[in-house]
């Protein structure tokens, strides 16, 4: 009788437990990373070059699996294949009957497409994936010019990688006591078909957004987070504006701890502002802002959010329940505490390349379905292209939202994903 | 590349209005490539197999719970018709959801069979063949059965091993059910728990390592 070969495996980390527990048709929990190069996409040599991607990256060929208490992450040998896009962005990709890799790697024009089910890694984990897949794309496509190019560097083993940061790092000890909720403005309106996302782009200089920031003597991000809040209060009903505007920043937790997982390792801060009766300036909502920051981005504040959040998964009683019920009371408590936000930004930041690739990439691109409207920034070199995906229909706070940036002068150029029910 | 006059962006989109404000767009400049693909909504309607399948059930169901609204004097009947079209659209369901690993499917469908039998031993006056005869037929036939496929398919470890250990351990049960003597007769039973036994032994001399690692990964808290 043939042996089959020891499987490797692993426990999901605790963010991949909420997002598979959560992911649903209409709300994917998917993300992607794009990079738009400067010419048309070569299919075959994507696909070639994707296989040696895996190999630096091993937790790229789990798949989910159910066990009777949690979910888990089984190695396996499925060869990933790479196709033309043809599906809508952030479609689902983990089906909970079937073995399939919990990524996909797509193409459309000049653009390499890397979307991943947020219960594998996160941004920072994928982006790390993309920068090595484009690389390596570059590298066989012009080997006489790229051949002794530097590679992206990645210094981590094996093990680093694989890490699962939320559990190293949990101190029981150490948790912030749980805060009242509060109940945020909430987006009303009619959805698309399906309530698939539509993905507005704008593609901005790094350079003019830079300046523009310090003419307010802020820094980007808290320009941005300061820009949302004024573009979503600009559309709030009069008889809603009681409830403040709240947006929830996912925050890179390699920044607050040693890791270099691939894994999730991220927390979420939240920052509410509530607009009074009379105008706000826009000053005032940096100022804020900028406080809010100071206060939630501290070591001790950070620690405490993620071991509150750690210490569900590692309760008694809540690890020896089974897993239909656990997934039902994770929905229920994501549906109660999805009140409390009305939307979402992420600065992916700088994507740092070596130089010698720059004339053959044009910019890098990111987006989720999350079910909530969601501003996605990621920059490189002078291109900075902040992403909304959302799938109401009405693109009021995008249209603010942007036009604050031409209203000063800097240009912006507009992307979007054609939906059927415009046309 | 297109503009639009009151948001003064750019738009490298091909529509005539604007996507941030919807009003007209300016003449385009030059000739570019789409970004994102335009992708048709399908309106995901079920296989006609289905729809078929789902029509006949809703009409013969409709249609006997009527006669015999009308035609009483044989007792209420329809119950049983409704009963069945229920069994076999649960079981229907449960195939298409498990049909990617066979072991699965067959496990559930076994599962299945045994609780609708008992659920009909009861209803038509308790006669005891579920117990007796049916139950461990089924669950003999699913051990053997499970232990060809592995082989002729040349099945993953954790494709199936999981399902098998779990059978075996229900091989005690007609033991509990003989000794609470709720079986008309002892020879099915008696077959199941032999054959239990024996497949039960076959996994662990062969697959023993690879069965305490699929335990440790299902069962981890």
């Amino acid at each position: 009788m043939k042996r089959n070969k020891e499987k490797r495996w692993m426990t999901l980390d605790q963010a991949g437990k909420l997002f598979a527990a959560t992911s649903s048709k209409y709300d994917t929990k998917v993300f992607r990373i794009a990079c738009e190069l400067q010419e048309e996409v070569d299919a075959e040599l994507l696909k070639k070059v994707l296989k040696d991607t895996l190999v630096l990256f091993p937790l790229y060929r789990s798949i989910l699996k159910r066990g009777i208490f949690w979910y888990y992450l089984e190695l396996s040998d499925i060869e990933p294949s790479v196709t033309e896009e043809k599906n809508p962005p952030c479609s689902p990709i983990y089906n909970k009957d079937e073995k399939k890799l919990l990524f996909e790697v797509t193409y459309y024009h000049r653009r390499i497409n890397l979307e991943v089910f947020h219960a594998l890694t996160d941004g920072t984990g994928a982006i790390d994936f993309m920068k090595v897949l484009v690389q390596n794309y570059l590298k066989e496509k012009y080997p006489h010019i790229l051949k002794d190019a530097p590679l992206v560097e990645y210094d981590a083993s094996n093990a680093e990688k694989l890490d699962d940061s939320f559990d190293r790092h949990y101190d029981h000890t150490r948790k912030n006591k749980s805060s009242k909720l509060v109940r945020a403005y909430q987006f009303h309106g009619s959805h698309f078909t399906e309530k698939r996302i539509q993905i507005v782009e704008g593609q901005l200089s790094v350079k003019k957004v830079v300046d523009l920031a310090h003419t307010y003597h802020t820094t980007v991000t808290t320009f941005l987070i300061a820009n949302l809040l004024c573009a979503i209060h600009d559309t709030v009903p009069d008889r809603q504006r009681k409830k403040p505007v709240v947006i929830s920043i996912p925050v890179n937790l390699r920044n607050y701890f040693v890791s270099k997982s691939a894994r999730n390792f991220f927390g979420l801060v939240e920052i509410g502002y509530l607009f009074s009766e009379k105008k706000d300036y826009f000053e005032d909502v940096i100022a804020f802002v900028d406080q809010k920051l100071k206060e939630e981005l501290t070591q001790e504040k950070i620690e405490g959010r993620m071991n509150r959040m750690s210490s569900m998964e590692h309760h008694p009683i809540a690890r020896i329940l089974p897993l239909p019920f656990k997934n039902f009371f994770i929905r229920v408590a994501i549906e109660v505490t999805d009140v409390g936000s009305t939307a979402s930004i992420s600065n992916l930041g700088k994507i740092v390349m070596p130089k010698e690739y720059a004339p053959y990439i044009h910019l890098f691109d990111s987006f989720i379905w999350n079910n909530k409207l969601q501003a996605c920034i990621s920059s490189y070199e002078d291109q900075m292209v902040i992403s909304f995906s959302s799938s109401f229909v009405s693109t009021d706070v995008q249209k603010k939202f942007f036009r604050s940036f031409t209203e000063r002068e800097i240009p912006v150029t507009i992307v979007t994903t054609p939906m059927e029910d415009d046309l | 590349m297109r503009y639009c006059g009151n948001c003064k962006v750019n738009v490298l989109d091909h529509t005539h209005i604007c996507p941030l404000c919807q009003s007209p767009l300016l003449k385009e400049t030059s000739p570019f490539s789409p970004t994102f693909p335009m992708i048709p909504t399908l309106y995901q309607e079920h296989h006609i197999f289905f729809r078929i399948l789902m029509m006949v059930s809703v009409i013969v169901g409709l249609s006997s719970v009527v006669v015999n609204f009308f035609l009483s004097q044989h007792g209420m009947w329809s119950l049983i018709v409704i009963a069945a079209i229920i069994c076999i659209w649960v079981s229907l369901i449960t195939a298409l959801r498990t049909r990617h690993n066979i072991t699965r499917d067959l496990f559930y469908e076994s599962l299945l069979l045994s609780v609708f039998v008992i659920l009909w031993d009861l209803a038509t006056g308790w006669r005891g063949w579920s117990l007796g005869f049916v139950i461990p037929i089924t669950f003999s036939a699913f051990i053997i059965a499970s232990h060809i496929l592995s082989l002729v398919l040349k099945m993953k470890n954790e494709d199936y091993l999981f399902y098998m250990v779990i059978t075996a351990f229900f091989g005690i049960i007609p033991i509990i059910l003989f000794c609470c003597g709720l079986l008309i007769t002892p020879y099915p039973s008696l077959l199941c728990v032999l054959i239990s036994i024996v497949s039960f032994t076959i996994l662990l001399f062969f697959k023993g390592k690879a069965i305490k690692g699929e335990l440790e990964r299902r069962l981890h808290l």
